[in-house]
Order: C-alpha cells, then sequence, then structure tokens
C-alpha cells in the first residue's frame, strides 16, 4: 500500500545525524542526465527528470526536464569527454540563451581555441527548487 | 506541529528503492533516491590521496594528472553523470581541463591538463549522480 509521511527531521535509530527533511529535497538533484553528444540525434542514456535532449548547433545541448523549476536562476554543472584527443572540452552555461525553467542549455567549446565542440560522455545535474 | 522521525533506513513500499519527495513549490515529486548524490570526493593530486569521500573506497593513480576514483558501492550502469574541477589558485593557464572518461560501474577516470600538459592538482574535487547497483 502506498503511504505518506509527513515529518521535519530525520535521524538515525540512535537519535543522530540529524537532518531536516528541507535539506533532503532542496540537497538533492532535481535532474541529471549522461547521453553522448558526439552522435546526429543525442538521447539521453540514463536520466532523472530529463524528457529529452535537443541538439541545438555543434557543442550545444538543451536538456528539457520533465518538471520544470520553480525558476530560471539554479545551478547546473557539466562535464564532457576529452574529445578524441584534442585539446579540450568545458562545459558552461550559455549566456546568449538563457536557461528557463523547463529547458537547460550546456555548450562545450575547446578551451584552447574556444571553438565550440560535440562531445561524449556529455553530463549535467541541475540543483534546484522544483515549481 | 514539527516531528522527528528517527530511522535508519528508508525504504520504499511499491518499489523498495523508489520514494517520492514533494518539491519545494508543492506541485511536484521528485525521486529521493535518484536525486542523491551517490559519491564524491576531495583530493591532492600530489599525493594522490584522498582527503574526504563519499561512496569511495582508493583512489588509483595512474600516472600525472590522472586518477581513478574506486567506488564502494557499484553504479548499476556506466550512464552515470561525473563532474570534477579543480582549484584555481594553483593553475598555471587560462586554460585548464578535467576529461571524464572510461565509466565504469566500480570507477571512472579523471584527467586534469593545466595548459594542455597532464598535472596533478591539490584540491581536486569531483562528485557523481546515477543509480546505484
Amino acid at each position: 500500500m502506498a503511504s505518506e509521511l509527513r515529518v521535519n527531521t530525520l535521524k538515525d535509530a540512535a537519535g543522530n545525524n540529524s537532518i531536516a527533511t528541507s535539506f533532503v529535497a532542496g540537497g538533492s538533484a532535481k535532474a541529471w542526465v549522461k547521453f553522448d553528444g558526439s552522435i546526429t540525434t543525442p538521447v539521453a542514456q540514463d536520466s532523472l527528470n530529463s524528457a529529452s535532449i535537443t541538439d541545438s548547433a555543434t557543442g550545444s545541448y538543451i536538456n528539457n526536464v520533465t518538471s520544470a523549476l520553480s525558476n530560471a536562476n539554479y545551478m547546473m554543472t557539466t562535464a564532457g569527454e576529452h574529445d578524441g584527443g584534442s585539446f579540450a572540452s568545458v562545459g558552461e552555461y550559455n549566456h546568449d540563451s538563457p536557461n528557463t525553467t523547463t529547458a537547460s542549455k550546456i555548450q562545450y567549446h575547446n578551451v584552447a581555441n574556444s571553438a565550440a565542440v560535440d562531445v561524449g560522455n556529455a553530463g549535467q545535474v541541475i540543483h534546484g527548487d522544483l515549481a | 506541529m514539527a516531528s522527528l522521525l528517527k530511522v535508519d533506513a528508508l525504504t520504499g513500499v511499491t518499489a523498495a528503492g523508489s520514494i517520492s519527495v514533494t518539491g519545494e513549490g508543492n506541485s511536484t515529486t521528485t525521486n529521493l533516491q535518484q536525486g542523491l548524490t551517490k559519491g564524491w570526493g576531495h583530493f591532492e593530486g600530489s599525493d594522490g590521496t584522498l582527503d574526504d569521500s563519499f561512496n569511495m573506497a582508493s583512489l588509483t593513480d595512474n600516472g600525472t594528472g590522472i586518477f581513478s576514483p574506486q567506488f564502494s558501492n557499484s553504479m548499476a550502469n556506466v550512464h552515470y553523470t561525473c563532474n570534477a574541477n579543480m582549484n584555481s589558485s594553483v593553475v598555471s593557464s587560462n586554460q585548464t581541463e578535467v576529461s571524464i572518461g572510461t565509466y565504469a560501474t566500480g570507477s571512472v577516470k579523471l584527467t586534469f591538463r593545466d595548459g594542455g600538459s597532464t598535472v596533478d592538482k591539490d584540491d581536486s574535487v569531483f562528485i557523481i549522480h546515477g543509480d546505484l547497483a
């Protein structure tokens, strides 16, 4: 039977390691996704709260989240695999096309020459408040 | 009324590995287990030791700037996410990079570069999200 537990604080059975449930909700990742950005149509290989991946340009992707964030001021981190022995790939926010509550945008650049690059093993994690 | 629950383990009823938590906006839920960080570490590249960590058994030093954290509890598959970074105060160029590859269920390979060359960096950090086995 499904059940619902309403509680403000969690502790272990010995009464130690107290944590407010607000930290459990607020501190948990609200979305994460792993995908191969080097293929023509990237799809999530595994994810939480990710509906799809949009390949918007070379090195640019959009993680379309299923359940919206409450605002666009959430935090995201990204990573991408070093690109075929070339210099680097760095994931970052897209300044020119800001995130929205349902679309989190990632772009990867070669650190050596700033050129946009598609990357394999692309990943993103989002922390913030759900709507 | 304030409430306090003392418990050592949380398990879902319908599915043991799935507990819903109501989001901050009170309108949606998120999966507790899937949202939790499954591993993290802070280490010194100069001596290859973990200063502090969660779910890490050890750190393998594969050569200059190349490290493989070894997980205590394995991931369910190789499609988890890993993010890593280094202390900017110890880099010598504006071209720093952490490449993350060779995803395995029990480890992941991190390669730190500064100005194109692999380097051992102190205050190196990484964090993992995904599904535990």
